[in-house]
């Protein structure tokens, strides 16, 4: 569905943020993006959604390029910025009444049951709300439209904690098979039971692109009063180590720890590369 | 039209009601400024030629152009507003409406509604005023019957000024029409600072190509400018040679030039609203 060939990026007077990356994915995924402050998952999200250019290569979505912007193109597209633009002077079912005819598969009914799940009064104006509030007005229309890529910006960036799980419910009930959810965030916590597939990128590279099931298959997390022998990476608290080890075949399968794991790919303990070696398999 | 095309009224329609939505205060905002601003300056004229004579139809056509003028600077130099805020271009870059379709509904909102639009609103203020001149007649007596001004009529707004020569008629309505596209253009150019260097860019360019022509003129022909308390120029045969009887070549290429650029700046502002990137 998104296919990435030999992007390269960079701003103006700036080094480069993407060189020769190569990216797929196919439809139906919950990607969770996740990187550095500055490792450019906004701009990637930018660039899927053709605001921006790529300096080289192509960005394709369901066959076509994010830079021609095409109206096929974009009404199956919905992206909600970090920033928020809402016109304040209107009420949410003038947003709603404004917006909707955009995108065909717009789902009224669905709009109004998120916006009662996230406690949200149709009738209020958009200037009255907090910028949570606002923010949930915007994933609740997002999910609405049922596009077949969504792109998700910091999402729960200014969420209290009752609204994230909110957030969380919501994508989980709303998201059908054929649609793609693409969360670029560096709050890992926040998306760590709702993605399916989480890519790393650091230093303009895809460092790790794995599916979340695949890598509870390969991996194992733990904590213990000291690191195993074999772990692959660790980290000490106050309570003990938490590591990261090979997942032998007959040991039960452990939760993705993904701030573990986040931590593990930027240091480059972990990355697709070493997870397909052999040396990993041979715990299997 | 299937969904691929790349021009569908239902998307002129829902992008419509976008703008209309999002700025509906300031279209009405506009609309009474406008009226006002007009009843204020006739009231203005109405009032200073009280006892001199008395204010025909004709003597709009002046007032009317120059608000035509000021109207491609404040209403068409106002085209894609959404341009202007790194936000607000994100989110009407990605609705879902082809590149032609946005710049069409801009074409139509910041270009055509406002060339229609303010006849009727210069005839509507002209209405006013009058009336409003003979309340004011009424209840302190300051002028006969006979002065009483005039409403302007639509038909003499519109007549264009007869010229003997027709290049000069077409070179004429040519600049206007070359004003109105740059301050069109000038909004996807220079966003929020098209109102100052859209005419400072024309000033520049203006400014080239008047003191390039002086310059040669003073190289080839050292005699045609005399520096003494004023610059005084003799330039040689400026209307000759005819292209056809009585157009000189300068007035027939000036008016080729005018209409290209006209053309032209929306062509390249199209184009550049195609590689905006935010």
């Amino acid at each position: 569905m998104i296919s990435i060939q030999n992007l390269s990026f960079f701003y103006p007077k700036k080094s480069a943020l993407f060189q020769e990356l190569d990216w797929e994915c196919p439809a139906g995924s919950i990607v969770g993006f996740l990187g550095k402050n500055g490792a450019g998952k906004s701009t990637f999200l930018r660039l899927l959604s053709g605001l921006i250019f790529p300096k080289s290569g192509s960005v394709e979505v369901n066959g076509q390029y994010a830079k021609d912007r095409s109206p096929d193109f974009l009404q199956e597209l919905f992206m909600v910025p970090d920033e928020l633009a809402l016109p304040l002077h209107l009420s949410v079912s003038a947003y709603s009444k404004m917006m909707s005819p955009f995108y065909p598969r717009f789902d009224q009914t669905q709009f109004q049951s998120i916006l009662k799940d996230f406690e949200i009064e149709p009738n209020s104006k958009l200037g009255d709300f907090s910028f949570g509030q606002q923010k949930k007005v915007i994933l609740a229309f997002a999910l609405s439209t049922n596009c077949k890529l969504l792109l998700f910006d910091e999402p729960t960036n200014g969420l209290d904690i009752p609204s994230k799980t909110s957030f969380r419910k919501a994508v989980a009930a709303n998201l059908s098979e054929e649609q793609t959810l693409i969360i670029a965030t560096h709050l890992v916590k926040d998306v760590e039971n709702l993605i399916d597939r989480v890519v790393i990128l650091a230093d303009g590279k895809v460092r790790l692109d794995q599916d979340l099931l695949e890598l509870s298959d390969r991996l194992s997390f733990g904590m213990a009063a000291s690191a195993p022998e074999h772990a692959i990476y660790m980290e000490k608290n106050k309570l003990g180590v938490q590591f990261i080890q090979a997942r032998d075949s007959g040991e039960n399968q452990t939760p993705v720890s993904l701030e573990l794991l986040f931590n593990a790919v930027i240091s480059g303990a972990i990355s697709t590369s070493i997870l397909s070696e052999k040396n990993l398999a041979s715990h299997e | 039209m299937n969904s691929t095309s790349n021009f569908q009224i239902k998307r002129i329609g829902n992008l419509i009601r976008y703008e209309w939505v999002n700025r509906k205060k300031m279209y009405v905002a506009a609309i009474f400024g406008m009226i006002a601003l007009l009843i204020f300056f006739f009231q203005f004229f109405f009032y200073s030629n009280i006892g001199s004579m008395r204010w025909e139809s004709g003597y709009y056509h002046g007032v009317f152009i120059i608000g035509l003028f000021i109207l491609s600077f404040l209403a068409v130099g106002q085209s894609f507003l959404d341009l202007r805020e790194k936000k607000s271009a994100r989110l009407y870059l990605t609705l879902p409406a082809s590149h032609l379709e946005k710049y069409t509904v801009q074409f139509l909102m910041r270009v055509f509604l406002p060339l229609v639009c303010y006849p009727l609103l210069f005839w509507v203020a002209s209405i006013l005023s009058v009336e409003l001149f003979k309340l004011g007649d009424l209840i302190f007596s300051y002028s006969s019957e006979s002065s009483n001004p005039e409403v302007a009529q639509l038909g003499d707004l519109l007549k264009l000024p007869e010229f003997q020569i027709s290049v000069v008629y077409w070179l004429a309505v040519g600049l206007l029409f070359m004003i109105l596209s740059l301050m069109f253009s000038g909004g996807v150019f220079f966003g929020k600072w098209n109102f100052i260097l859209m005419p400072l860019t024309v000033l520049f360019v203006y400014g080239i190509m008047a003191v390039s022509t002086i310059g040669l003129l003073w190289l080839l022909k050292p005699d045609s400018i005399q520096w003494e308390e004023q610059i005084k120029f003799d330039l040689p045969n400026i209307d000759a040679p005819e292209v056809f009887p009585d157009v000189p070549l300068l007035m027939f290429v000036s008016a080729i030039l005018i209409w290209l650029v006209a053309i032209l700046s929306y062509v390249a502002s199209y184009f550049k609203l195609t590689e905006k990137e935010v």
